[in-house]
């Protein structure tokens, strides 16, 4: 901090120091210890001086005609300012003072003596030297150990308060003045700025015609498209979404996750399962309604086999499933909040075991199947597709899903479907 | 509010002071008021059984106690806004925690729910105020009615009090969210299936068939001449197939080689025609069908070593859906000594018909 005065004591007898300056270390209220310090500056009188041995600051509330330049007296016409206080102040540094070449330091006086007594808003420092000071002298002098004003004095508002800290100057230890003027200074009260970063979880699932994991998909709250169509099946044929579906529905399924959950999140899902009397399979592509095991008339071929375990598929063997092709970092790319690349191995919402198509390389649907395959479960239990660990926050990530079916030959002719539920665990 | 002030300006200006220090302290902070040692519950998780909009369903909340402040009481409050606690709370539309049951609960332990203080949206469990434990504790609740609304951000704003009835400053606090409903359809078509396939060899699955010719040779009466062909069919037809032969018996112009009526051994010099579906020993022809399909010859044709041939018989079937099976059919040829010289020959056509 550091303010110039702006009301000068007029003393007749003596030159006025100019270009006075106080740098405070810190301007809060109350602020102390070894670390406070307060450096005055200024300029001596234009006409040489004699000795200069005694320094007396004064500190008040107010700076206009309050201070005692020839009195002893430290509350002669001066309120201390509350708070302040000398009481511990050490003389740290000065510059500008002759001689300078084996300098002779200021040191703070305790006792004090003549126009010079030590109170809590009075510093006296001395020193004994014989130098005669010259003319126009830019003069510093630090002292540390001050405890600043509060701010519960008159002068003070809410917001600070300001003081005044006449400084004088004496050939000897307080006697024989010199020069004067005075400084400002201020304390003020200090402004905690405080937010609230609040828990973010935006997640949505839809549909998409990106196949691949770099073109942006969109947010996680731009989902579109609620049907994935696999289209008509056929024992002789893999079935893809993007190739046999009908359109608009000829498109892969997506899962697009932001949160700010710094102690992971995963991304899961789960087969709806049908209503059907039977004991199982629910959660198959299935004919709705109708019973594949158990229950009254079961027909098993009114369900399209679940892959229960990874793997590719053959064509005219009954399997249904869906695999990851990769995590679209397209988004969050554009975002630029982190690094994100599949094939780099840097996306944060990392495909899981089961339900990669193929090891940080992105895979078309039949790409897919030709590595790693595909995966249902049809139980309705949740089952993990991806986690993006501790720490990794997650930005519009978009897991690109990817579908097939195959159908025996005994499979029921008629509309097969199946329902899922995505869900995104965040820990924050 | 306003009375307080006015009435203190005309007395005292520090107490005008200080309640402008108050307000301005209180606008600095834009957090819930907390107690001085008041943290962030750790680690924090809500996980739904079922996430369907509306469903009533189970609630697994999982956070970590980081201090060992009293609790007395924890309060879940449902909001579709904001996780942050000082700011108002919209409550999610259809969501109802009133008839909530604990099922579960470990860690910090002893709560039952507090009936009186809780709402529609704000859940409150309650248990004598004693300190907290520094430890991952988990809630389970039961009876949770969830939000209307589809892909909805439910967050849910975690608070620990001494009080017991979720009163007063807040101790520990957190934010926890769950989306509802993010559900994606995956459909398909399967059409009607029935796939018929014949050559002279077929695979199991008729992925390939070729040959469409048997020549028989010179026709003898001191031996019977055969042949084969192969056909495959399946079906998803819920009544399955049936597969007939259509065509003549052998001829050459006008001569024909009688073809046998029912099911006969091949006796050389006597003039036969017939097929059979099965592996033959005399002579040696044919195979008996194969793969995983329900169809079967029928009965006539499903006789080792005994021939038949009648226009338009059923040869084969499946009262099914089923599989492929792969058949083999074989020819059997037979004459007599008065059998004119000539060349002989018929087409035989396999015709299969499904009921869908």
């Amino acid at each position: 901090m550091w303010l110039v005065p702006f009301v000068v004591p007029n003393i007749t007898d003596a030159q006025q120091l100019t270009l006075r300056s106080l740098t405070m270390s810190s301007g809060v209220p109350s602020n102390s210890g070894v670390n406070n310090t307060y450096t005055f500056g200024f300029t001596t009188g234009s006409s040489a001086t004699g000795t200069l041995q005694g320094m007396k600051f004064v500190a008040c509330q107010t700076a206009v005609q309050t201070y005692g330049f020839a009195s002893s007296a430290s509350t002669t016409g001066c309120v201390a300012p509350t708070g302040l206080t000398f009481a511990s102040a050490v003389w740290v540094s000065q510059t500008g003072i002759l001689p300078t070449g084996s300098p002779v330091n200021f040191a703070v006086d305790g006792t004090g003596g003549g126009f010079c007594t030590p109170a809590a808003n009075v510093l006296c420092a001395k020193r004994s030297s014989a130098t005669t000071q010259t003319a126009s002298l830019a003069i510093t002098i630090k002292f540390s150990t001050i405890t600043n004003p509060s701010l519960a004095g008159g002068n003070c508002s809410a917001n600070g308060c300001s003081f005044y800290i006449g400084i004088y100057t004496y050939q000897t230890s307080y006697a024989t003045p010199i020069d004067s003027g005075t400084v400002a200074g201020a304390v003020v009260q200090t402004l905690q700025v405080t937010a609230v970063v609040a828990e973010i979880l935006q997640f949505c699932v839809g549909s998409t015609s990106v196949d691949d994991a770099t073109t942006a998909v969109g947010n996680a709250s731009s989902c579109s498209g609620t049907t994935v169509d696999l289209g008509t099946l056929n024992p002789t044929a893999i079935n893809y979404p993007i190739t046999n579906g009908t359109s608009p529905n000829n498109v892969n399924g997506a899962a697009i996750l932001r949160t700010n959950a710094i102690n992971g999140s995963s991304v899961s899902y789960d087969s709806i399962q049908d209503t059907d009397s039977g004991s199982g399979q629910h959660g198959d592509l299935k004919i709705q309604g109708i019973n594949c095991v158990g229950g009254a008339s079961p027909n098993p071929n009114a369900c399209i086999t679940s892959k229960a375990s990874q793997g590719v598929f053959t064509a005219g063997t009954s399997d249904f499933g869906m695999t990851i092709g990769g995590t679209n970092c397209g988004t969050e790319t554009a975002g630029g909040y982190y690094t994100c690349s599949y094939s780099g191995g840097s996306e944060h919402l990392v495909p899981q075991t089961g339900y990669i198509g193929w090891a940080s390389n992105y895979c078309g649907e039949a790409t897919c199947n030709a590595h790693n395959g595909f995966k249902w479960d049809d139980t309705g239990t949740s089952d993990t597709l991806a986690v993006a660990a501790s720490n990794n926050v997650v930005a519009d990530e978009a897991l690109i899903l990817q579908f097939a079916a195959t159908p025996s030959i005994t499979n029921t002719f008629g509309p097969y479907s199946v329902k899922v539920d995505f869900t995104a665990l965040p820990t924050f | 509010m306003r009375n307080f002030i006015k009435s203190r300006l005309g007395t005292s200006p520090i107490y005008f002071l200080a309640v402008l220090i108050f307000i301005g302290l209180w606008l600095l902070n834009l957090n819930t008021p907390r107690t001085a040692s008041a943290l962030e519950l750790q680690n924090r998780s809500v996980q739904l059984d079922n996430y369907t909009p509306g469903a009533v369903t189970n609630y697994h909340f999982q956070f970590f106690v980081p201090s060992t402040n009293n609790i007395g009481s924890i309060v879940y409050e449902f909001c579709t806004n904001s996780a942050i606690f000082a700011e108002s709370c919209t409550a999610p539309a259809g969501l109802d925690v009133t008839a909530a049951n604990i099922t579960g609960q470990t860690g910090n332990t002893g709560f039952s729910i507090d009936n009186a203080d809780t709402t529609v949206n704000q859940l409150v469990i309650t248990r004598p105020s004693f300190a907290g434990s520094i430890i991952t504790t988990t809630y389970d609740f039961s009876g949770i009615t969830d939000s209307l609304t589809a892909g909805q951000t439910i967050f849910v704003r975690v608070s620990t009090h001494a009080s017991i009835d979720g009163s007063g400053a807040t101790n520990d606090s957190g934010g926890v969210a769950y989306v509802t409903g993010a559900s994606l359809n995956v459909a398909a078509q399967v059409p009607p299936f029935l796939r018929l396939c014949v050559g002279l060899t077929v695979a199991p699955d008729c992925s390939t068939a070729s040959g469409d010719s048997l020549d028989l040779g010179d026709l003898s009466t001191n031996h019977a001449s055969a042949g084969q062909s192969q056909f495959a069919t399946g079906t998803n037809a819920v009544s399955g197939y049936v597969i007939y032969a259509l065509g003549t018996t052998m001829t050459s112009g006008n001569d024909v080689i009688p073809a046998l009526t029912t099911p006969t051994p091949s006796f050389p010099g006597n003039d036969q025609f017939g097929i059979n579906l099965r592996a033959n020993s005399n002579p040696a022809s044919g195979q008996d069908p194969s793969g995983a399909g329900t169809g079967s010859p029928t009965p006539d044709y499903d006789i080792n070593d005994q021939f038949v041939f009648n226009n338009g018989d059923t040869i084969a079937s499946s009262s099914l859906p089923t599989d492929y099976n792969r058949m083999t059919v074989s020819y059997l040829v037979n004459i007599n000594h008065a059998q004119n010289i000539g060349i002989y020959s018929t087409t035989i056509t396999y015709v299969a018909t499904v009921t869908f």
